[in-house]
């Protein structure tokens, strides 16, 4: 009677198969982002999400005056960031015109003018740009408080809104915005990472400098190679400048970290000029650093 | 993002590319060109520098990979195959190019001072190679992506454009400037930040966004600095792909 065992080994198999699958589907999932792969893929979502997304997106656009309309929605991950947001293009007689990126519980995230169309009135100056900024930013619907940095750039003016939690800054969070040099919208972008619980006991300054010097020496194998300049506090995002087995993306959630910046003593020669240790700011351990070359 | 969409995004300039190359002359390249892609990993790691940098081989991967989605034939070098006579021989041949080194505006031995970058050369102070030595070996020759991952290489008096044919020039969406792109960092930066600027750019491209769209979309990235700055020069709708035309199947 061979039909009946086979017809109940099939069944077994397809199981075997679909753990097998199931597995292999969830670790390719899991399996952290590496240098030189894409790091935006599609992912799914539901039809009516989607439609919200992109009705939100386009009140957006008309709010700011973009041009265009939507014509394309998706869902993207990316795995850099560890974020999920939803992608919505405009575009108009000549191509994409606009892009605007919300999360998925509807907060914008990103608006970008594409196409490089420039300024067409006159430029403004530093208090003017910062009150079209305000404008802008309220336009989009993206929440901004505190005194801004405000940058002229070749382009016209950048003004960054730090994120702080109780008054520490968040690296790396905040809103951004460009405008053209006449003031007019260029982009804005908001970023807003989950916070690690804040250390019990904070390490004072002294502490986390004496901790930078050994792990500075301990690096370099003398003593005398870096000179400390300074330490700070501030939420960080780990990275693996100082550890390769660590993921190639920062960390996606950010803790409290004292920075402790170092330039190279004159009898060192370095191409470096400037190198930081980020130390946890509860217990000293090294989660990651940064440096200008 | 479709590909589609953004590739009908660089049609009427490159049309004008194919009429300009009609009349213009000039070797029409084939697929696969050149790029060279550069890191300098010795200095910055000891025992030449204090902190080990593992954000630098990152950077070396990323690129490569995207010198190659974008059609070139992508080669990286760093340690003791990235010299300075290593550069100047390859850089004859480079349709695409990429660096990441201490960069700065050095004196030359002539007197005047020109953007350049750091060798590697397995030492921790390598020699500088500057814009002027590279425009004297590619003499004018054409461009198409380059990205110098350095300090002030896009100052406002940069030179290292020039030295790679292409013009301190933004030409937006209704202009065309050939299939070339300049990115480059304006003042100095956290390394951190530069690697957070560049998979989003490579991402984008990847995406199928024109180099200029791409710029745009890696400028909004969680940056720690408030302060980073980039910039870029060349045709802001082009693909970003190798060639004299860019590479875009749909175009024409």
């Amino acid at each position: 009677m061979h039909a009946p065992r086979e017809s109940r080994r099939w069944p077994a198999l397809l199981l075997a198969g679909a753990v097998l699958a199931g597995c292999s589907g969830l670790a390719l999932a899991e399996s952290p982002w590496r240098a030189g792969e894409r790091s935006s893929r599609g992912v799914a979502a539901q039809a009516i999400d989607l439609g919200v997304a992109r009705t939100r997106a386009e009140a957006i656009q008309r709010r700011l005056g973009l041009p265009g309309r939507a014509t394309a929605t998706q869902r993207i991950e990316d795995r850099f960031e560890g974020r999920v947001f939803d992608q919505i293009t405009f575009e108009d007689a000549i191509g994409p015109s606009a892009i605007v990126e919300l999360e998925p519980n509807g907060r914008p995230h990103l608006v970008v003018a594409l196409g490089w169309r420039g300024a067409k009135g006159p430029a403004v100056g530093r208090h003017v740009a910062l009150r079209h900024a305000l404008a802008h930013a309220r336009s989009a619907g993206f929440q901004v408080s505190g005194e801004p940095t405000i940058l002229e750039t070749a382009d016209g003016w950048e003004v960054v809104w730090e994120r702080r939690v109780d008054g520490i800054p968040v690296l790396g969070d905040g809103v951004r915005l460009s405008l053209w040099k006449d003031g007019s919208f260029h982009a804005i972008v908001h970023w807003e990472h989950r916070l690690a619980a804040r250390p019990a006991k904070i390490l004072d300054e002294a502490t986390v400098r004496r901790i930078a010097a050994a792990r500075f020496a301990e690096r370099f194998g003398r003593e005398d190679a870096i000179e400390i300049r300074s330490a700070r506090l501030a939420w960080m995002r780990p990275n693996d400048l100082w550890d390769p087995s660590l993921p190639d993306a920062p960390g996606t959630e950010a803790r409290l970290a004292w920075l402790v910046a170092g330039a190279p003593s004159p009898n060192v020669k370095s191409g470096i000029r400037q190198a930081e240790v980020w130390l946890d700011a509860g217990d000293g351990s090294v989660i990651g650093g940064d440096v200008i070359q | 993002m479709g590909a589609s969409r953004w590739q009908r995004f660089l049609g009427p300039p490159l049309a004008l590319a194919i009429l300009g190359l009609a009349v213009g002359a000039g070797p029409v390249a084939a697929a696969g060109e050149q790029a060279t892609i550069d890191v300098n990993q010795t200095a910055f790691n000891p025992p030449c520098d204090d902190d080990a940098n593992f954000i630098a081989p990152k950077m070396l991967d990323a690129a490569v990979a995207a010198y190659k989605r974008l059609g070139y034939g992508a080669t990286g070098f760093t340690g003791a195959a990235f010299t300075r006579a290593h550069v100047l021989a390859r850089t004859v041949d480079d349709w695409g190019y990429y660096v990441h080194s201490h960069g700065d505006l050095f004196r030359h031995p002539d007197g005047r001072r020109y953007t350049g970058f750091r060798e590697d050369a397995a030492k921790c102070v390598g020699a500088v190679v500057y814009s002027k030595d590279i425009k004297a070996k590619r003499n004018g020759r054409q461009s198409n992506l380059v990205f110098i991952s350095t300090c002030h290489s896009a100052d406002p008096n940069t030179t290292m454009p020039d030295a790679f044919a292409i013009e301190k020039i933004k030409a937006g969406q209704l202009a065309w400037n050939g299939p070339e792109f300049y990115v480059g960092y304006v003042g100095l930066q956290w390394d951190s930040d530069e690697w957070v600027f560049e998979q989003r750019f490579w991402d984008a491209l990847a995406a199928g966004m024109g180099v200029g769209a791409a710029f745009d979309y890696a400028r909004k990235g969680s940056f720690r600095s408030a302060t980073f700055q980039a910039d870029w020069w060349g045709s802001y709708v082009w693909s970003g792909r190798a060639g004299l035309i860019g590479g875009c199947p749909h175009c024409v």
